[in-house]
């Protein structure tokens, strides 16, 4: 891009250097093969209010009126009611005849004619503007041309009539060599392909943005890409050329100043989106929101008076709205983007450097300060807005990565909350059940014993004798068993294989269901609470089998493998597929493998249930 | 006349030392000789006295009873140790036995099966509650080699669909299974094989015809 951009100014130098400042005719001698020289300095003007015809133009009093025009680069006049005649002289100083090319610029025309003096008198090289079908131009570029040929030791005459009422006027034209004119050709032809198709690209990948995150900032982007593609085709004629708008109402539908009011708007409308920390309520932001609206607006009224040719005086005045709060808005877009820096939202940098040459080269375009670049194409606001959506474009990109962390963060972060609270809850759980247990075996435990103890001293009827030592051996294993449920002995320094085969063999002794327990590995990554959570969901899995499944098998398998640790009970029961899933149990299963980071699947069917528990373990090998 | 064998009872619970010893008073060749409360009073106690068998409460408040067991025995191996306990844990009685107790006595068994015991331990042999049928691994019946890799009924399942050449989804369609399901299984089954790869497990079950 650095290289595209230094052969422009080059390119701008040379043709500024080339321009002669006085002489009456246009020696052909100054258009060689590398120059690009501009010859509004040799060009004379006849400016008239109404319309002066061909045959009298060159006769008197008119052909005295004429005026010499200033010689810069390019001469605007803007909107006026005038009528206008160009006249020129070439001389061709060679003793062979010379073909030469003149260059209009590319700005809106109603329609021209170039007349040329000859031996048999006056004849019209051809009528171009937008009237006339792109095939029917003297000369096949995207902007006017004509081809010129002078005879040998030769001075010619040229007429030249633009009627470009209604129509921001622009006045440059150049004389060049048919090569340089080739070489500028072939350089505006492929920087404008690669410029609509960078646009292009950003606008597609702008789109699918929009539909894989439904951030509307980026489908107002991609909007914004189009128009400013519509301007690029527009500002250069492309349309005329590439898009079948080669007529009057094709050049009338959608005014240049109209969409670039309407591009500025969509920007703002986007920056707005950007910008997260200008508050809604500012009056920055409120001031930046009228005036994009006055841009929509004004870009609305002007497609439609444009296209309906509205007499001169209001159209100007709109014309003059549409331009001025393009100006406006391109002025608040830098100040949103120095506030929103200042009240610390970094990725406004990047927009304002994406901004900074578009911003040069469009207040250069509305105030036509250096405009060589007009006729010779791309200009440095063409290429700044290019170099400015690509931009914003990694910017947008950006900001959705910095957008999409912030969200990760605060998801893990309330995840990890949940599972703090989740935790705190079954510690607490834990903790009362272990105290009971305590005490349940300490004191009742302890106590049954003491009876059982001085029932056997006793000296009494033996059968009665025996029947409270049944009961009493069954209130015994009865508080064995709640205690143990409650809180296995010893679950501290027992490994987790021995605690559940214990229970598994209890639950076989007790049960109509047979169980079968496997495990494979050991566990070096778990800790005892976490442990104990993987014993209460082996809990609360049987007795869901024993309660709900009505099965007649269940296996319970425990593997560590070497990234995960998977616990698999399966029954052949009738399954839950009557809703029954969502019961108590689940709930405190699934909060429990939440409590070990876990994850939880239920495959259910009238067959049986098979329910997976699975915790990675590489994770906790890293954590510790 | 040989000499009584001397009991010393450990045991938070006075009660329950109250009435283990006027049970044991019945007996006329065993003599409690001390009782103790807790783990400090208990190792004074041996340290002064001499003793055949403690009676060990393996739940004693801020005291275990397996530990002090443990303690006793590496300097004084000859106390043997029952302990008495309302745990029937296997892995409890197997800690027991780790941890060099002689014998594993349920609190609330009867006197005769205490006594029997006490005599026994006295006279060096061990006495710890049979171990209960194993019911934890009855997975299948039939063939050893299912036995052999602890395969379940549902893991057989999966190795024959495997040896058919079906797919996880065709599986998981044929069993009205998740495909997660299966895929857990098929790892799980990797794992009892000590197999790593799919490849790998199918050579193994062809190979051995399962």
């Amino acid at each position: 891009m650095a290289a595209f951009l230094r052969t422009t100014l080059l390119f701008i130098a040379t043709l500024v250097c080339a321009v002669k400042s006085v002489s009456q005719p246009i020696d052909a001698a100054i258009c060689k093969e590398d120059s690009y020289p501009v010859v509004n300095g040799y060009v004379e003007v006849l400016k008239t209010e109404v319309l002066v015809q061909f045959d009298s133009v060159t006769k008197p009093p008119y052909d005295s009126k004429f005026i010499r025009l200033d010689n810069d680069p390019i001469i605007h006049v803007g909107y006026d009611e005038f009528h206008y005649w160009f006249r020129f002289k070439v001389r061709n100083g060679d003793s062979t005849s010379k073909q030469l090319m003149l260059l209009l610029g590319q700005l809106g025309m109603r329609e021209g004619e170039l007349f040329q003096s000859s031996d048999d008198g006056w004849k019209s090289l051809g009528k171009i503007g937008y009237s006339y079908s792109f095939e029917s131009r003297p000369y096949a570029y995207a902007h006017y041309t004509y081809p010129i040929t002078i005879g040998p030791k030769t001075t010619d005459t040229f007429y030249l009539t633009t009627d470009e009422s209604h129509a921001y006027r622009v006045i440059a034209l150049a004389l060049l060599h048919p090569k340089a004119q080739k070489k500028m050709e072939a350089r505006f032809y492929f920087s404008f392909g690669l410029m609509i198709g960078m646009l292009l690209l950003f606008f597609f990948f702008n789109f699918y943005l929009y539909f894989s995150t439904l951030d509307k900032i980026h489908f107002w982007y991609s909007l914004y890409i189009a128009v400013q593609v519509l301007l690029l085709f527009k500002h250069e004629n492309l349309d005329a050329q590439f898009l079948g708008m080669d007529s009057r109402s094709g050049y009338r539908t959608l005014g240049m100043a109209g969409v670039a009011a309407l591009s500025i708007g969509m920007l703002i409308q986007v920056l707005q989106l950007f910008f997260t920390n200008i508050e809604s309520k500012t009056l920055l932001y409120k001031t930046t929101s009228i005036v994009k609206w006055i841009l929509f607006l004004s870009a609305a009224v002007h497609f439609v008076v444009f296209y309906i040719e509205i007499p001169h005086r209001p159209e100007i005045i709109l014309f003059e709205i549409a331009n001025k709060s393009t100006f406006v808005g391109l002025i608040l877009i830098v100040i949103n983007c120095i506030y929103s820096l200042y009240k610390g939202f970094s990725t406004s940098w990047l927009i304002l450097v994406g901004l900074l040459i578009f911003l040069i080269g469009g207040f250069e375009r509305i105030l036509f300060l250096t405009s060589s670049s007009y006729l010779f194409p791309p200009s440095l606001f063409e290429i700044g807005m290019v170099i400015e959506t690509i931009v914003i474009s990694f910017g947008l990109m950006y900001r959705y990565r910095v957008y999409q962390r912030e969200k990760e963060k605060v998801t893990s972060e309330l995840q990890k909350q949940k599972v703090v609270q989740v935790k705190r809850i079954i510690s607490a759980q834990e903790e009362e059940r272990k105290r009971i247990a305590e005490d349940l075996h300490d004191d009742l435990g302890s106590n049954l014993a003491v009876i059982k103890l001085n029932l056997q001293s006793l000296e009494s009827d033996e059968g009665q004798k025996a029947s409270l030592m049944q009961l009493l051996d069954d209130t015994s294993a009865h508080v064995r068993q709640v205690s143990h449920n409650l809180m296995p002995p010893e679950f501290a320094s027992t490994s987790l294989k021995d605690v559940i085969a214990a229970y598994v063999q209890q639950l076989n002794e007790d049960s109509r269901v047979s169980f079968a327990f496997y495990q494979k590995g050991g566990s070096k990554y778990f800790g005892k609470d976490e442990e104990l959570m993987i014993y209460r969901i082996v809990m609360e899995l049987t007795n869901n089998i024993l309660k709900h499944a009505e099965a007649t098998e269940a296996t319970i398998q425990l593997f560590y493998h070497d990234e995960s640790f998977e616990m698999v009970v399966e029954d052949n029961g009738k399954g839950f597929s009557d809703g029954s899933g969502n019961g108590i149990g689940l709930k405190s299963i699934q909060s429990r493998v939440q409590y070990l980071q876990g994850e939880l699947a239920i495959d259910s069917n009238k067959a049986g249930t098979t329910i997976i528990v699975s915790i990675p373990l590489k994770s906790r090998q890293n954590d510790s | 006349m040989t000499a009584k064998v001397r009991i010393v009872i450990a045991d938070d619970h006075l009660l329950f030392i109250d009435g283990l010893r006027l049970m044991l008073t019945k007996e006329p060749d065993l003599e409690v000789v001390g009782t103790a409360t807790g783990g400090k009073q208990l190792q004074s106690l041996l340290r002064d006295t001499q003793v055949d068998v403690v009676l060990m409460d393996i739940n004693m408040p801020g005291l275990n009873g397996l530990e002090v067991t443990r303690e006793i025995n590496a300097w004084n191996p000859h106390v043997k140790i029952i302990m008495l306990s309302t745990y029937g844990e296997d892995y409890m009685i197997q800690k027991a036995r780790e941890y060099g107790a002689r014998g594993y006595l349920l609190k609330t068994s009867p006197r005769e099966r205490l006594v029997e015991a006490i005599r026994k331990v006295a006279f060096g042999e061990t006495v710890f509650p049979s171990r209960r049928p194993d019911h934890t691994a009855s997975f299948t019946e039939d063939e050893s080699f299912v036995k052999q890799f602890n395969l379940t009924r549902r893991e057989m399942e999966i190795i024959q669909h495997i040896k058919q050449g079906m797919t996880t989804k065709e599986m998981a369609d044929q069993l009205n299974l998740s495909q997660f399901t299966i895929k857990t299984h098929r790892k799980n089954i990797a794992s009892k094989l000590g197999l790593k790869n799919f490849a790998s497990m199918l050579k193994f079950i062809i190979d051995n015809n399962i």
